[in-house]
């Protein structure tokens, strides 16, 4: 019942606050005071992690999209922000994962280090480009946000994927591990094929997450399960965890450069956090998909807009 | 039947967990204090609030340019100002990973894992180089 009523008043704030976003997109110059724009950020930040949660999506992803293409604030401290964004999504989520055994550390260490390295690239690289010109990085954040759209809407994850065992790389690394599944309380052990191609597949993750300051987990899990065939519950907690070892290289770089405002900073970490509560205790009360393919559609419309505001429409 | 020998969880991750668990708590204990004394005025800001929408629109090097902002480690000399405290937390939240792998490499050098002891090596030498602001680009 208190779920129910929590979900509806989620629903009834999002719907009187969406046109105030709709609004910020446009050319009309508000009068507002200091305090107005980070007040709708940090609610749109909260919103972001009810429904990020529900649908499964890390809170960088939608965040760096919609604050860059409806918000004032310009890109650059918008990139700033989603990296610390993703960051402390991650942060709060790994101890419960690591402790049981979901997010396997030995998974995440390889294919964070090769993340992390092209972070650090992809945030140079960004900057670069955004100080040339803004609208570089908005209009390739808009194409690669709808790019996102597709993979989430065609890629189907596999459960327990089939695995050959042998390769060289898994040997070496002993990447393997065992969990409960907690519906049917059976161990599962598992193990990863194809690790040198997952490999190829991070550097793409890390330079991503360096040049848009995206978190990039729906990219992660498509590799470690489709590719790699970790199962999907290895996958999905791994990806959570391994996001604060890629997003950290980065995370500094964008610091060191000035390109953190705590204004903007600040109040989207809270939001999206306290959001992201909310929205694991409604989960079990909504459809996961209903809400999956509302935030997909979201998703779609800020690369959208990102695209036409790359191009001065 | 399978050799359960051969899947073994890193013994190590328990003890990750519990680091980035309590620094976690720490790192937004101090970000939130550190963000209230700047919004309550307690500590003066170098840009006043109100005058902040002037600025966040600016790229990045206009921004730095009219504020003077601290860049790399500056922020640390300048933690009296209300707008840099609040990157004290920003900074501890950012340095948990940094703690976790120092950690990690003392625990694999003593169980000589030697291909952990060279992942966990090679990415203290990532975070090191991003966090040291040693690298620089010119536009």
């Amino acid at each position: 019942m208190k779920h129910t009523i929590l979900l509806k008043l989620s629903l009834l704030l999002f719907a009187l606050l969406f046109p105030s976003i709709l609004l910020a997109g446009s050319h009309t110059e508000f009068i507002m005071p200091w305090w107005g724009w980070p007040t709708i950020l940090f609610f749109t930040t909260f919103f972001i992690g009810v429904f990020g949660v529900m649908a499964g999506i890390g809170g960088g992803v939608l965040f760096v999209p919609l604050a860059s293409s409806f918000f004032p604030f310009h890109i650059d401290f918008v990139r700033g922000t989603g990296l610390f964004i993703a960051l402390g999504s991650s942060l709060a989520a790994a101890p419960h994962l690591l402790d049981k055994n979901l997010a396997s550390l030995k998974l995440a260490m390889p294919s964070a280090l090769v993340a992390s390295a092209f972070a650090i690239i992809g945030a140079f690289l960004g900057l670069w480009l955004s100080a040339l010109n803004p609208a570089y990085i908005q209009g390739s954040l808009g194409i690669t946000i709808i790019g996102i759209v597709f993979i989430m809407l065609f890629a189907k994850n596999s459960e327990n994927p089939d695995v050959m065992p042998g390769n060289y790389l898994t040997q070496l690394l002993q990447i393997n591990g065992i969990y409960t599944e907690e519906t049917t309380g059976k161990e599962i052990h598992w193990t990863v094929h194809n690790t040198t191609k997952g490999m190829f597949g991070f550097v793409i993750v890390g330079l991503i997450a360096g040049i848009f300051g995206l978190g990039a987990g729906w990219a992660n899990v498509a590799i470690l399960n489709l590719v790699m065939g970790a199962p999907v519950k290895v996958a999905v907690a791994t990806s959570s965890f391994a996001l604060s070892i890629t997003d950290s290289t980065a995370a500094w770089i964008y610091m060191n450069k000035g390109a953190v405002l705590p204004i903007l900073t600040v109040p989207s970490m809270v939001g999206i956090m306290i959001g992201a509560k909310i929205g694991s205790k409604l989960l079990p009360k909504v459809k996961p998909s209903v809400i999956r393919n509302m935030v997909i559609g979201v998703l779609f419309f800020a690369g959208v807009r990102s695209l036409m505001k790359a191009f001065g429409i | 039947m399978q050799d359960t020998s051969k899947f073994e969880n890193a013994s190590e991750q328990k003890l990750y967990g519990r680091i980035v668990y309590h620094m976690n708590h720490v790192g937004l204990f101090v970000l939130v204090v550190g963000f209230a004394l700047y919004l309550t005025g307690v500590l003066t800001p170098k840009i006043p609030l109100e005058d902040l929408p002037q600025y966040w629109s600016l790229s990045l090097d206009q921004y730095l340019a009219k504020t003077g902002a601290p860049t790399g480690w500056q922020w640390i000399f300048e933690l009296g100002y209300g707008d840099v405290a609040p990157l004290l937390g920003v900074a501890l939240l950012a340095s948990i990973t940094l703690v976790c792998y120092l950690v990690l490499f003392f625990q694999f050098l003593q169980r000589g894992v030697k291909p952990l002891i060279v992942i966990t090596t090679i990415e203290l030498f990532f975070i090191l180089l991003s966090a040291s602001n040693l690298i620089q680009i010119s536009h």
